[in-house]
């Protein structure tokens, strides 16, 4: 055997588990296409959002309270800083299905919140243009994580408790037999115990019974001008994600000074291959998100100053793919984030290293389990 | 909306001036235009403040001991001065002096010609010998006797800000700027100039032609022609980013043996932007700048990342590609070409027109106002001699391709 697991990617998910893995004392290697924290993928454009009053399900909640646990303690095994806490607010009618979740996410779990009123946005946070039946929850636990740093950060900690990372090496192919997992790169074969697979929007190519439910798009972010970019700054303008006319987006304080990212929910549609990942954004694409912002956040410029093109695996329902790799039992796969996985990234490499090393996990995967595809 | 302005001919017009593309030169044009009280119109196929053609990435360098001609050091302190006049009347900060570090070899060409232009001019400056300089800056992993050249009046711009603002507050003082409307058409003659977009045309009294890698569709034989060249920009997370701070690390330009790169600090705690020096390939269409950067392209800056700033992850994690027009000689033109009534041209910056943008706004002020400038652009003039033999335009592309079949 070349080692116990192999990660095959080592991206948001797969720098994770490699943390995970080695801090368990699991002797692992990690396959990475690119190099280490290549901005090529999902992960990168300078921040994601962290959140946990969920308005894609309460049952996410226990899964990111030790995310949030989790990021801390890579800070502290590392002495970066990831996550800044801004504060979160969600803006939209307390009676829609999203905000809902939000509400019951607080209400099960006990979140420390607050709800504003358009008055009290005004007031507290002028930035915002709120329209009638509008209204803020602000989910205090919530904040700015510096994806690039975390992807960092965690595979170089990871080696030095001793994991191995060969980059600039794409996997060709993992093959899971009763004996073990050869996993082919490099022009050679590989042999483990198990295998854990978190290949981001490469997904499908090692899961293709899976391939009709889990395709990689495209994902655009864009940053804008402020008039006053003191209203802007992480103390002032916490993260916040709202829908306007059925355009959901979502926006980051400025972490430079200059700009602020506010960037559409949705994708920019299908990628096809992830290798042909199109870094280009035709100008009149950008109309959506510009009138968006002209008309939710008057203090910014409505034309973009910065624009990224980015992608992440997204399954049919939008929740991601978390479990036995079907048909095998030594192979484990985390996928399909459907763009809502960063902020939970390190508690899915716990749960990828106890899936490895228990064949189970106290936290809540039943909803993601890959087998919920297969039924007939 | 727009002033009108009348020529004396009995004819109205749609205003003084237009300007045509309103990016780096352009909205300093515009701003230098209006604040002087002419009527000004700024055609731009964009808005403002767009990431699609040279401006972008965040900063830009400053400098005034300027390796690329001596002749350019008047320029470049009126810049200086221009640039606090914009943030001046805009209230925002656009350009910050850490200093600048010019880093290779004391016989090298970087040092000599920094050394030189700096005792020509008087400038400021230190130099730093080896040892003294990794006290000082042990971010950089030095070759044996290289030193550095501290110029304390470099620093670095932020340049969507920047086009953003001159376009705002010329917009404030009364120019119209023309938003998403491609223009397809300049005819000058002798009364005027006819400016055509798809929906109408315009007439002005003169135009001020600023469209960067654009320049050559508009009136291809009256000025020179522009190699388009791709620049990409990286960014790389530092182990220690404290180290990469503005405070602690200043702007550099370095060439050590085959790598010719620059660097800035990091802005946001984060980043840091080490960046090849010349183009990445040639851009045949501007409508169709690639922002997608093939891996194998990466390998040059990965290399001199790797070899010239150890505590940074030499992988990048941001990747920003924009162009740029480059002329023979690789100095811009500004002035009035011959044959054409009624027109200024302000383009083929070659890479590094950024830093001295409001002057050659100035400068293009006064040539439409006044006919003349007092700023010292004759090396810019467009009758100069065309170069003897055109520079080999340096590009990563072409480097990696001459390696692979020597190897």
């Amino acid at each position: 055997m070349d080692a116990d697991v192999a990660v095959i990617g080592t991206g948001t998910m797969g720098s994770m588990a490699l943390w995970r893995l080695a801090r368990a004392g699991v002797d692992a290697i990690g396959f990475e296409q690119f190099g280490v924290g290549h901005d090529r993928s999902a992960a990168g454009g300078e921040s994601r959002i962290f959140r946990t009053a969920y308005k894609e399900g309460p049952e996410y909640v226990p899964t990111l309270l030790r995310a949030y646990e989790l990021w801390r303690e890579l800070e502290a095994e590392s002495g970066r800083d990831l996550l800044t806490l801004t504060g979160g607010l969600m803006i939209g009618d307390l009676e829609e299905g999203g905000m809902r979740n939000v509400l019951a996410s607080i209400e099960r779990f006990g979140l420390s919140h607050e709800i504003l009123d358009g008055t009290q946005m005004a007031g507290r946070y002028p930035q915002h243009t709120l329209f009638p039946g509008e209204a803020a929850v602000l989910d205090r636990l919530a904040g700015v994580l510096r994806p690039e740093f975390a992807v960092i950060s965690a595979t170089l900690r990871a080696r030095r408790l001793g994991a191995r990372v060969i980059s600039g090496t794409p996997v060709v192919a993992v093959e899971p037999s009763s004996d073990g997992v050869t996993v082919r790169a490099g022009g050679r074969d590989y042999r483990f115990a198990q295998a854990v697979i978190t290949a981001g929007p490469w997904t499908a190519r090692f899961a293709p019974e899976l391939a009709r439910r889990v395709s990689p798009r495209k994902i655009v972010m864009t940053w804008y001008m402020a008039d006053d970019p003191a209203a802007y700054v992480p103390a002032a303008f916490p993260i916040f994600i709202r829908e306007h006319r059925g355009v959901g987006m979502f926006g980051i304080p400025s972490l430079d000074g200059g700009s602020v990212k506010v960037a559409l929910s949705d994708t920019y549609g299908d990628v096809g291959d992830a290798d042909d990942l199109d870094h280009n954004v035709a100008p009149g694409d950008l109309a959506t998100v510009n009138e968006a912002v002209a008309a939710c956040l008057p203090g910014l410029v409505p034309q973009p100053i910065r624009v990224s093109a980015h992608m992440d695996a997204y399954t049919t329902d939008k929740h991601a793919l978390v479990g036995a790799l079907p048909g095998a039992r030594n192979t484990w796969l985390l996928g399909g984030f459907s763009g809502h996985g960063f902020k939970m990234a390190p508690a899915f490499g716990q749960i990828a290293a106890d899936l490895v090393q228990h064949g189970e996990t106290t936290l809540p995967i039943d909803h993601l389990d890959p087998g919920r595809f297969l039924t007939v | 909306m727009t002033r009108r302005a009348d020529n004396g001919k009995g004819s109205t017009m749609d205003a003084d001036v237009a300007v045509v593309g309103v990016g780096t030169m352009g909205s300093m044009t515009c701003w230098q235009l209006a604040r002087r009280g002419a009527s000004v119109i700024g055609f731009e196929q964009f808005a403002p403040g767009h990431d699609r053609s040279g401006a972008g990435g965040e900063t830009r360098i400053f400098r005034t001991a300027y390796h690329e001609g001596a002749e350019y050091v008047p320029l470049l302190l009126t810049a200086q001065d221009q640039w606090r006049e914009l943030e001046a009347e805009t209230g925002r900060s656009v350009l910050t002096l850490n200093g600048g570090l010019m880093i290779g070899p004391p016989d090298g060409a970087l040092v000599r010609s920094v050394l030189a232009g700096a005792a020509a001019h008087d400038l400021p400056h230190e130099l730093l010998d080896e040892h003294e300089a990794r006290r000082r800056y042990p971010q950089h992993r030095l070759e044996p006797g290289e030193v550095m050249v501290l110029d304390p009046q470099a620093g670095f711009l932020r340049p969507e800000l920047a086009v953003s603002l001159a376009g705002m507050r010329a917009e404030e003082l009364g120019a119209v700027i023309v938003r998403h409307r491609p223009v397809v058409a300049v005819e000058p003659d002798a009364d005027g100039v006819t400016i055509r977009t798809a929906e109408r045309r315009w007439r002005v009294g003169q135009v001020v032609l600023a469209a960067g890698a654009w320049s050559n569709r508009l009136l291809p034989r009256h000025t020179p022609p522009l190699t388009v060249q791709r620049l990409v920009m990286t960014w790389f997370v530092a182990r220690h980013p404290s180290w990469f701070d503005v405070e602690r690390f200043p702007i550099f330009i370095r060439e050590t043996g085959a790598h010719d790169v620059s660097g800035w600090p990091s802005l946001d705690g984060a980043y840091v932007k080490v960046a090849v020096n010349y183009g990445y390939d040639r851009v045949d269409d501007p409508d169709r700048l690639e922002r997608g950067v093939d891996d194998g392209l990466l390998v040059t800056i990965r290399t001199a990342v790797r070899d010239l700033l150890p505590d940074l992850v030499p992988e990048p994690v941001r990747i920003g590609a924009y162009m740029d027009g480059y002329t023979d000689d690789r100095h811009a033109v500004v002035g009035r070409p011959d044959g054409l009534p009624n027109t200024v041209v302000a383009t083929g910056f070659s890479g590094h027109g950024f830093k001295m943008a409001p002057a050659i706004g100035r400068a293009a002020a006064d040539l439409v106002l006044r006919g003349r400038t007092a700023l010292p652009i004759g090396h810019l003039d467009p009758a100069r001699p065309a170069a003897a033999s055109p520079a080999r335009l340096r590009t990563v592309a072409a480097d990696l391709a001459a390696t692979a079949r020597t190897s």
